[in-house]
């Protein structure tokens, strides 16, 4: 699973419309695999998000951002998970631990909806950790 | 701990009393940049209450645009220096965006001694929507598009506005060519210029002729005193001359004569008038093949088609549908004092696989008619019209997330491959992706 995370100054940055930096995660096996930062400042709006698509990012974590941008994200078929703060270390830690719970990284007033994405999320997580304990069950059973 | 602080008044005695009763937001942050007060305005410009914006990163609670690179606060705190009225927005829990203005300064005690900084800001979406009532609906940042098809437009446009050149806007209907035309008047001859807008398809060969020039009285029976016409009221203006591919044989050759001598007659005068007036010509038909087919004059023709602004349609700019539907709601919500929120991810789905005939005007039809349907919340499926709902049944696929994104990524492939001739090479490179890649999402999309 492939994640990106607007960062700014290691934090998340706070409005996605005017934000110049991405981490691409990449998350397999409920694994931490690679990271690498990917300079978006000089690309208008669609040029980030296709360049987000053509990397194979499948969500987004990202601070606030304005409605019609979640919505093209959207139709992207890039998962956004908006309204998020605080140091991208945590977050990320905070995902691959084991209740993987995003809430306290909520920004203050933000919506329920953030609830929503982050179970989907976590869904997406969970199937990859249990589909890399059942090949380790297969592995201990073949022996 | 700032977190300790007393969150339910940001201070104590009379300045609190002020404080509490101004209706620009304020808020004080200490050295590590955490809030410490936050005033009620505040609370209600950002939707955010002040229990849980004390203690917190003013980022994460601000969220403006400028926070990451062009902080005024931060901006202080370095040099020492005010800022005063910067612009902004904010993008609050919704989603939406807030104009603002900034003002920042810093926070010293009793002592005198730095403790931190303090900001105002001021909600200036009243303002705006004042400034667009009284400018009748009309705004430059109507223009602003986030399309590659628009991207032309937009850069000439303005230099178009530089120049006295007549100027001919071609595109079909709906398309916003009126809007265009506007943009350049107002760039060019100024808000307070006249801007004069006939539509030389509504009306009547004749009618037409003295709507334009106007006539003397005695001119004809019933013409009791004189009228003067569109050229006329546009003296040290704009006229927009709006379809003029229905305008007749004849009265083009009277066109021609004023777009060449900058004079004309009003009709039973003896004596020439001038006119000074910047002549903007729309069609929404191909010009150059009404010349070919002796419907336009070709003299005219290369007279109007001085500068040529061709404005691309709504199918070939589906990116700009979210933008252009949340302007409607936004301007809706304004006239109609409603409070809808937006449009739910399914109709705007919907939105982005529907071919938009009627263009932008088609568009903004459907978000008003589903302004009187729905009270409030998002606008849904039932709230559109049944028309939208029966071509979409004809296509025998529900719009999904997938059907929109493949919608945009098919225009804006054939758009570029239209532009380069189909040159895979160098379309690939404008749209920043490899041949190979290219070659597959043309046989996946079917192009």
């Amino acid at each position: 699973m492939k994640l990106a995370i607007c960062t700014w100054n290691e934090l998340v940055a706070p409005v996605f419309d005017v934000s110049e930096s991405v981490m691409i995660v990449n998350i397999s096996s409920g694994k931490l695999k690679t990271r690498k930062r990917e300079d978006i400042s000089g690309l208008d709006h669609l040029a980030r998000i296709r360049r987000l698509s053509d990397l194979g990012v499948k969500t987004l974590i990202c601070g606030a951002i304005s409605r019609p941008w979640h919505d093209i994200i959207t139709a992207w078929d890039i998962q956004v998970i908006s309204y998020v703060s605080g140091p991208v270390k945590q977050i990320l830690s905070a995902l691959l631990s084991d209740n993987m719970d995003l809430q306290k990284f909520r920004m203050p007033g933000c919506p329920h909806s953030i609830q929503t994405h982050n179970l989907e999320v976590i869904a997406r997580v969970a199937q990859a950790k249990q589909e890399k304990s059942n090949s380790v069950k297969k592995g201990t059973a073949r022996k | 701990m700032p977190s300790k602080l007393n969150s339910e008044l940001p201070c104590k005695g009379i300045n609190c009393t002020i404080l509490e009763n101004i209706s620009d937001g304020v808020f004080t942050v200490d050295h590590k940049w955490l809030i410490t007060s936050f005033n009620r305005a505040a609370e209600q410009i950002t939707g955010i209450p002040r229990k849980q914006a004390i203690g917190r990163p003013c980022w994460e609670v601000f969220h403006s645009s400028i926070c990451e690179s062009e902080c005024a606060l931060r901006h202080t705190m370095n040099t020492s220096r005010p800022v005063v009225g910067k612009t902004c927005y904010i993008v609050d829990a919704q989603g939406r965006r807030t104009p603002i203005s900034v003002s920042t300064a810093l926070l010293r005690n009793a002592q005198g001694k730095v403790i931190g900084g303090v900001e105002t800001f001021r909600d200036l979406s009243v303002l705006e929507g004042l400034r667009l009532k009284l400018k009748g609906g009309y705004d430059m940042g109507e223009l602003i598009s986030h399309s590659p098809a628009m991207k032309k437009v937009l850069e000439l446009t303005p230099a178009v506005a530089e120049t006295s050149s007549t100027v001919l806007i071609q595109g079909e209907t709906g398309t916003g060519k009126e809007l265009v035309a506007k943009a350049i008047h107002v760039l060019h001859r100024g808000r307070d210029a006249p801007f004069v807008a006939v539509n030389c398809a509504a009306l009547p060969d004749t009618l037409l002729e003295s709507e334009l020039f106007g006539y003397k009285a005695g001119a004809f029976t019933g013409a009791q005193k004189n009228k003067p016409g569109r050229f006329a009221q546009a003296k040290g203006g704009t006229l927009f001359l709006d379809e003029i591919g229905d305008m007749s044989l004849s009265l083009q050759t009277k066109l021609l004569r004023v777009l060449q001598e900058k004079c004309y007659e009003p009709l039973g005068a003896f004596q020439s008038e001038k006119t000074d007036a910047r002549i903007i010509a729309a069609t929404n038909k191909d010009l150059e093949q009404l010349v070919e087919l002796n419907a336009f004059r070709q003299d005219l023709f290369y007279r109007v088609n001085v500068v040529r602004i061709d404005l691309p349609p709504l199918r070939h700019r589906k990116e700009d549908i979210p933008f252009l539907a949340g302007q409607f709601v936004e301007r809706f919500n304004r006239l109609l004092n409603k409070k809808i929120v937006g449009v739910d991810g399914q109709v705007l789905s919907l939105f982005i696989a529907y071919d938009w005939p009627g263009n932008i005007r088609e568009l903004e039809n459907v978000i008003e008619r589903a302004f009187v349907l729905c009270r409030d919340g998002e606008i849904q499926r039932s709230h559109l019209p049944r028309e939208l709902l029966l071509k979409e049944q004809r296509t025998m696929e529900t719009p999904n997330l997938n059907t929109a994104k493949q919608a945009l990524e098919a225009g804006n492939i054939s758009r570029v491959l239209k532009q380069t001739q189909n040159n895979i090479s160098q379309a690939a490179k404008l749209l920043g992706m490899h041949r190979s890649t290219l070659y597959r999402k043309i046989k996946q999309l079917g192009l």
